[in-house]
């Protein structure tokens, strides 16, 4: 028999748009040889809904749900950028008690992604386990978000000026059930699953360098798990973050354990920010009085915070009348999802699930 | 077979138990999941549920046919039809419908009220068999929103 004949070449294999480890409509086409990924190629737009030019006929008011929907497990972070946009161009400073607000609501956001993260990343690995611990704890904070907010999720919470109302007695109360039970559970859930058999999984794959970080541009846990120390929190701090003392933790080698570690040790570090801003926390008012008809004087504008995905930068431009001109987003799932056909090949397909799910990717925030 | 894959295979083992013995200490906690529709979660008194329009002591609506929530409404899920009856000036609410189906509960139409007569209500269970039913009129605003 000719063997020749039989031997399989240029075999693709599509991983997408349904699959459950792709966490949303992303399609990857890899072409393989035998287990080995040869190269691949990423595809978006299956969640592309237009949403930079749907905001040139919306209201700047009407945009702010729509801020919600971009990364709905990190929305209020999403809300800050757009809300310190238009507050920046607007000339108003909101009040002390509503930047404390601020940042423990941005800061609970920050650890439910990371929950959120942790457990379908560990869910992928084939870890049941994780995943409901750490559920269970980011379930409290929606919980905490209901009461505050009025919503679990696309809270739409933060105003021009301020918030949309104040701290409760009750959420207070369930914060403080909550910072006590985080650290436990967090060290839990590294005890049971820094076992030999996640470990070999995670370590030495999916390597970025510290060249790669800065040509693609790659923020958030994902630069930061290659050791590059770039937190815009720290860097170039917005509202009130110079008053709290914490860490920003690095990876040494880049690999995908690394930025696993990362992701873990700052929601720690968020604990603490939390744990500060509720000892200091003024009393006064929630919120500055803002326009009902908001207008940006003519120029153009850009505020950037960092999420839980890194740094996300919004860019206004206003002509003076009531819609804008142009709005842009610089998101960080974009940038850092580019890097992904280069980390690929080499690779045998059951690591794709692991590399995919380290930089952690939320596609409406991609296709947008 | 090496030394190193044995001393992989011990340190596999070890993990493993102190992994159980951890989740076994987990299976005496009280359970955190809810038998829902049986057990019903505690809602906020804050929860943005479906809209409703709130009415005076008298029993009137206070709403003023100013169109605002209208305008802002980011999905167009809010309709309201208007009249002006003769001999006065001031317009009145004859028609309001809200489209379950659209309205994305943002709460946009209940900050924007000038004499605060919409709000949200804490129902959250609004499915329904036909999508005619996700319509609220004027008759059944107050019914369906207990």
């Amino acid at each position: 028999m000719d063997t020749e004949k039989h031997v399989l070449k240029d075999f693709y294999v599509n991983m997408g748009p349904q699959h459950p480890s792709t966490h949303g409509v992303l399609r990857i086409v890899l072409k393989v040889d035998g287990e080995k990924v040869m190269s691949s190629e990423t595809v978006l737009g299956y969640a592309h809904r237009g949403v930079e030019k749907m905001a040139e006929s919306k209201t700047y008011i009407q945009m702010m749900p729509v801020m919600d929907r971009f990364d709905y497990v990190s929305s209020m972070l999403f809300e800050w950028a757009y809300v310190g946009c238009m507050e920046k161009a607007l000339g108003i400073t909101p009040p002390e008690r509503a930047e404390y607000i601020r940042v423990i609501m941005a800061e609970l956001n920050r650890i439910a992604s990371h929950l959120l993260w942790a457990g379908a990343f560990l869910l992928d690995l084939g870890a049941f386990t994780p995943f409901l611990w750490l559920f269970d704890a980011r379930e409290r904070i929606m919980d905490m978000f209901e009461e505050v907010t009025g919503q679990r999720m696309t809270n739409n919470y933060f105003k021009i000026g301020g918030v949309a109302d104040d701290l409760t007695p009750e959420f207070f109360k369930m914060l403080d059930e909550f910072l006590n039970m985080i650290r436990k559970r967090m060290a839990d859930t590294e005890t049971l699953i820094e076992s030999i058999i996640f470990l070999e999984r995670v370590k030495d794959i999916g390597f970025i360098s510290k060249e790669d970080v800065i040509n693609y541009s790659l923020t958030g846990p994902v630069a930061r798990g290659s050791g590059v120390n770039y937190d815009l929190r720290k860097n170039e701090p917005y509202s009130i973050y110079t008053r709290f003392d914490f860490e920003i933790p690095l990876g040494e080698k880049g690999d995908c354990y690394d930025r696993y570690k990362v992701r873990m040790r700052e929601v720690i570090q968020s604990v603490r920010i939390i744990e500060q801003a509720v000892s200091a926390i003024p009393e006064g008012p929630f919120a500055e009085k803002a326009p009902k008809i908001v207008k940006l004087p003519e120029g153009e504008y850009y505020f950037a915070v960092e999420t839980s995905r890194g740094l996300l930068g919004v860019y206004l431009v206003s002509d003076g009348s009531a819609n804008p001109y142009r709005f842009k987003l610089r998101d960080p799932a974009f940038s850092n999802l580019s890097i992904l056909d280069t980390m690929l090949p080499g690779n045998k397909i059951s690591d794709v699930v692991a590399i995919l799910g380290s930089i952690d990717v939320v596609i409406p925030e991609i296709d947008r | 077979m090496n030394a190193s894959y044995f001393n992989k295979v011990n340190i596999g083992i070890k993990t493993v138990i102190k992994g159980l013995a951890l989740s076994i200490s987990y299976l005496f906690k009280k359970p955190v999941t809810l038998q829902y529709p049986h057990e019903k979660k505690r809602i906020a008194q804050r929860y943005r549920g479906s809209i409703r329009l709130k009415r005076n002591e008298e029993g009137a609506l206070k709403c003023i046919a100013c169109g605002s929530c209208e305008k802002i409404c980011p999905a167009g899920a809010i309709k309201m039809v208007t009249v002006t009856p003769e001999g006065s000036k001031k317009k009145q609410l004859s028609e309001f419908y809200v489209d379950l189906g659209l309205c994305i509960y943002c709460g946009l139409c209940v900050d924007t009220c000038p004499v605060d007569a919409i709000e949200h209500s804490i129902v959250y269970e609004v499915a329904e068999r036909k999508k005619d039913g996700l319509i609220l009129r004027l008759d059944n605003l107050g019914e369906k929103n207990v």
